[in-house]
């Protein structure tokens, strides 16, 4: 139990630490190491392209998901929907962003097609985002045999392209 | 809460040697009028991106295709932006041409391009780099005709929109070039 809150204290502090520097305009060396090592640190891949201006910036973004991410699998988030990270725009005037985020935006957001945005959606709501379209609920009701004849013939049409 | 000036240089005027910038635009743009976006989302720290628009369901038809496919002149040819030290604003233009005639086509397309005042155009660069790729004209406050001329010769009307507004680029982006070309996809969806 002390391991797992000093583990959610450790990771707090290194989300806080992180927004900061997101906000930051000119990164140190020292931002620049701890970033590189707390990728080190959680497994996550970092390439300094050379030109790139913003590649600690979008690191940045890529721990935050992964610690957002660990935070949800941990249940340590009870919040219907998470938002990404990066995710913070103004919609009808409003700030929105996981701080901000309410359950009926955020099925708002779900009707408009915004399912990317979202680390973690509703249970119920994931099972209707998977069939959002008429002709994919048809594919979902098709019978196993009738998706096997699609993969079929599709085989056989890219055959005769290929022959062409 | 301290002051901070509207904005100062953060980033290198350099071009990106792995990336080199590809030219011109794409064959098809969209046009349509502000009123009819439903909703609209830009992002909370930089709202010259347009992360998502929604058009209403009904009318189903609220977006307009321009297809210029031909090569001469190149696609959307004499489309600027430039900064007018005067009025403080980016004058932006868009060019492109129309093949149409006879009078329903004149009623349709040509006379309501002067008419109106709130045409937002989306045009694709050859450019896939993601943010830049869409770029969005007449967001802020709205492209017009200001010059239509038709020529025999040429056999098209080359139609002209301009409007000025306070920031240089608009885009439209979400995520990444992918995903924001599904958005531009489905608009297309929207077209007469």
């Amino acid at each position: 139990m002390l391991t797992l809150n000093l583990t959610t204290l450790k990771n707090l502090t290194m989300e806080t630490k992180l927004k900061e520097l997101f906000n930051k305009r000119n990164l140190t060396i020292e931002d620049k190491q701890f970033i590189k090592d707390l990728s080190t640190q959680l497994n996550v891949k970092f390439v300094e392209r050379e030109f790139c201006s913003d590649c600690y910036k979008d690191q940045i973004m890529v721990l935050l998901k992964v610690l957002t991410q660990q935070k949800i699998d941990n249940g340590e988030i009870t919040a219907d929907y998470v938002l990404r990270p990066d995710i913070d725009v103004i919609y009808n005037g409003l700030r929105i962003n996981n701080a901000t985020l309410t359950n009926e935006i955020a099925e708002e957001f779900l009707r408009m097609g915004l399912r990317h945005w979202f680390m973690k959606v509703k249970e119920s709501q994931n099972a209707v985002e998977q069939t959002p379209t008429k002709s994919k609920k048809t594919k979902v009701v098709a019978p196993e045999t009738s998706t096997e004849s699609e993969t079929e013939n599709k085989t056989e049409s890219e055959t005769a392209d290929n022959s062409n | 809460m301290a002051f901070t000036p509207c904005s100062s240089l953060a980033g290198n005027i350099a071009s990106d040697c792995t990336k080199p910038r590809i030219k011109g635009y794409e064959s098809i743009g969209l046009i349509f009028r502000k009123k009819d976006v439903q909703s609209f989302i830009v992002d909370a720290t930089n709202s010259r991106i347009i992360k998502n628009l929604t058009f209403p369901a009904t009318p189903a038809k609220s977006v307009g295709i321009i297809y210029n496919p031909r090569q001469s002149p190149a696609h959307f040819n004499g489309t600027k932006t430039e900064f007018q030290l005067e009025s403080n604003q980016f004058k932006k233009t868009v060019q492109f041409y129309y093949e149409g005639i006879g009078g329903t086509n004149s009623y349709n397309v040509v006379e309501p391009l002067k008419n109106i005042n709130d045409y937002v155009i989306i045009l694709e660069r050859k450019d896939k780099r993601g943010d830049g790729t869409y770029q969005v004209f007449g967001w802020e406050s709205g492209l017009t005709a200001t010059a239509q001329v038709y020529d025999e010769e040429t056999g098209y009307w080359l139609i002209t929109m301009e409007c000025e507004e306070p920031h240089s680029e608009l885009t439209l982006f979400d995520t990444n070039y992918t995903t924001t070309k599904a958005k531009f996809e489905a608009f297309k969806a929207l077209s007469y």
